[in-house]
């Protein structure tokens, strides 16, 4: 029988302090998350300076609500994991730092992960990755499709050039009076509206996996302010609905092109716009009809939390993928760049 | 009784472990790298040069600001695991103290740190061989107004770090940088800490919420 790997992983890369344990890549025996949204709120996003002072004041305690929930001593750790990047720098330095001590006092070895990869992996916690796959990773910080014929091995197919979909999300909600995150209250108004405004599709150049989501932004915003001027009421309703259409459309088009080009096994969405309704409904349409096994984790591995680092981790434990005390945090790293 | 001390709280990094008060082993370093990068690396490094055992620690002494908000954060968060983790006391000191401190003198001491636009984070100590006196407790002032404080004290001292930038117009001062090992002696400049609610003391809200609390001042 081969031994348990267990690893404690920390993920501080935005606005949620969190800690978790997972045992052989897929078994949560604890998982502690503090989001920081209600402090965020008051400015209509995450402010920096505001996150990186929230996760100094959580960090110890996360630690230890996630070895009390575990029920387990240090010594039975096999390995240290944390987010190294991309994210909020000194949002990410708090989680590094608090990671290399604890590695540090107990002899552990450190073993650093990337954001994105935590989220593709994320999917592990419930199900076995199957290759070759396809994953469209879209959050408040990334919108990303990156195919992976097999663990560990990541090429990124597209990206935004611009806005991450969930910045979108936040900044046309702001204009049509709906709080921080903008994602949800988005997703629920349009459900009582239609999409009557038929807001431009940005598909950018043919073939091109990549995103560009501020052009629509600001043709919902260009539109607003017109009808504003010629004192017409907007049904917002309506905007949130032809605005989520758009990028429906777009993200789906893209990933079901991408699916398509790639004879894959699986397509996986992550992050935490995949919670959007709009969007799985349309994903799940489209791969039942080809036939396309979809993979969406469930809402509380969609958003950001250290399981899914672990899950992520437990592959690199097994490649002895491991960093010395001088890991420092790096706000952009390319995810091909782990590649094995 | 053994103490691991850490300063990060500006460009200078200062760690060193004490054996009642006494120096074991230190490193200070002035070097342009940054603090998240090196911090954990050198507190390895130094036990290795004590030839100790990290578990053989009883205490962990950090400065806990004012200071840069990232370099203090980051000296504040691995003496927090660290203590949480190896299960020893946590205390904290004025990284203006430090400086004071560090000179190893006895005289009245302005130790200052740049706070931008003609501002300084700053104290005013009198510091006699085993104890010391704070004259004017650490705060965020025009850089003028706390030389005007200055006027009524005897031949004091502005301790400033000549390679940190200095938006204030320095004037005469002793260029000094910080030694943590010297202040453990003056134990009324140690505040016990609780793990868990240790933060840095930044003297200064955010940009954002100052602003927020602006917009919203009722």
């Amino acid at each position: 029988m081969t031994e348990d790997v267990i690893i404690l992983s920390i993920e501080t890369s935005c606005d949620e302090t969190a800690c978790s344990i997972v045992r052989n890549g897929n078994d949560i025996l604890s998982n502690v998350v503090i989001s920081q949204i209600e402090s965020h709120k008051r400015f209509g996003g995450v402010v920096p300076e505001v996150a990186s002072r929230h996760h100094v004041e959580s960090i110890t305690m996360v630690i230890e609500e996630t070895m009390a929930q575990a029920d387990l001593k240090p010594a039975d750790l096999t390995a240290v994991a944390v987010t190294e990047g991309p994210g909020l720098i000194g949002a990410l330095l708090v989680g590094i730092n608090a990671a290399k001590a604890f590695s540090f006092a107990h002899d552990l070895p450190l073993i650093p992960v990337h954001h994105i990869a935590g989220h593709i992996y994320a999917n592990q916690l419930e199900e076995e990755l199957k290759f070759p796959l396809v994953a469209l990773i879209v959050s408040g910080g990334h919108t990303e499709l990156i195919y992976m014929k097999d663990h560990l091995s990541f090429e990124v197919m597209g990206e935004t050039r611009d806005d991450a979909v969930g910045e979108s999300y936040d900044k046309v909600a702001r204009v049509i009076g709906l709080p921080y995150p903008g994602g949800p209250y988005i997703d629920r108004l349009s459900s009582e509206g239609e999409d009557t405004f038929n807001f431009p599709r940005p598909y950018l150049e043919p073939g091109s996996y990549d995103f560009s989501f501020s052009g629509l932004k600001s043709s919902v915003i260009n539109t607003l302010h017109n009808y504003k001027q010629k004192d017409i009421e907007v049904n917002t309703a309506d905007v949130a609905q032809s605005f989520q259409q758009s990028v429906v459309d777009v993200l789906t088009k893209k990933t079901m092109d991408a699916v398509a080009g790639c004879d894959v096994n699986q397509l996986i969405v992550a992050g935490g716009v995949a919670a959007n309704k709009g969007l799985r409904s349309k994903f799940e349409e489209l791969c039942d009809v080809k036939n396309i096994q979809l993979s969406i984790p469930a809402l509380k591995y969609c958003t950001d939390n250290a399981a899914m680092i672990g899950a992520a981790a437990y592959h690199l434990y097994k490649k002895k993928h491991f960093a010395a005390l001088d890991l420092n945090g790096r706000n952009y790293i390319d995810i091909e760049e782990i590649a094995y | 009784m053994i103490s691991l001390l850490i300063d990060t709280s500006n460009r200078p990094l200062s760690i060193a472990l004490n054996r009642d008060d006494a120096l074991i082993a230190e490193i200070n370093a002035t070097v342009k790298k940054t603090h998240s990068g090196t911090i954990m690396d050198y507190v390895d490094k130094l036990f290795k040069i004590a030839d100790i055992d990290k578990k053989k620690i009883d205490r962990i002494i950090v400065a806990r600001g004012p200071g840069s908000y990232t370099g203090v954060r980051i000296g504040v968060t691995a003496a927090k695991t660290l203590a949480f983790s190896l299960g020893v006391e946590l205390y904290s000191v004025s990284s203006l103290f430090v400086i004071a401190a560090s000179t190893g003198r006895e005289g009245i001491f302005a130790p200052v740190f740049d706070g931008r636009r003609g501002n300084v984070f700053g104290a005013v100590y009198q510091i006699k061989e085993d104890c010391y006196e704070i004259l004017v407790e650490p705060q965020y002032m025009s850089f003028d107004a706390l030389k005007g404080k200055l006027k009524s004290f005897n031949s004091p001292e502005v301790l400033l770090d000549r390679d940190e930038k200095f938006s204030a117009g320095a004037g005469e001062f002793t260029h000094t940088v910080p030694r943590i090992t010297a202040v453990e002696k003056y134990r009324a400049a140690l505040k016990s800490e609780g793990v868990h609610q240790l933060v840095p003391e930044y003297l200064r809200v955010s940009e954002a919420e100052r602003n927020w609390l602006e917009k919203n001042r009722l």
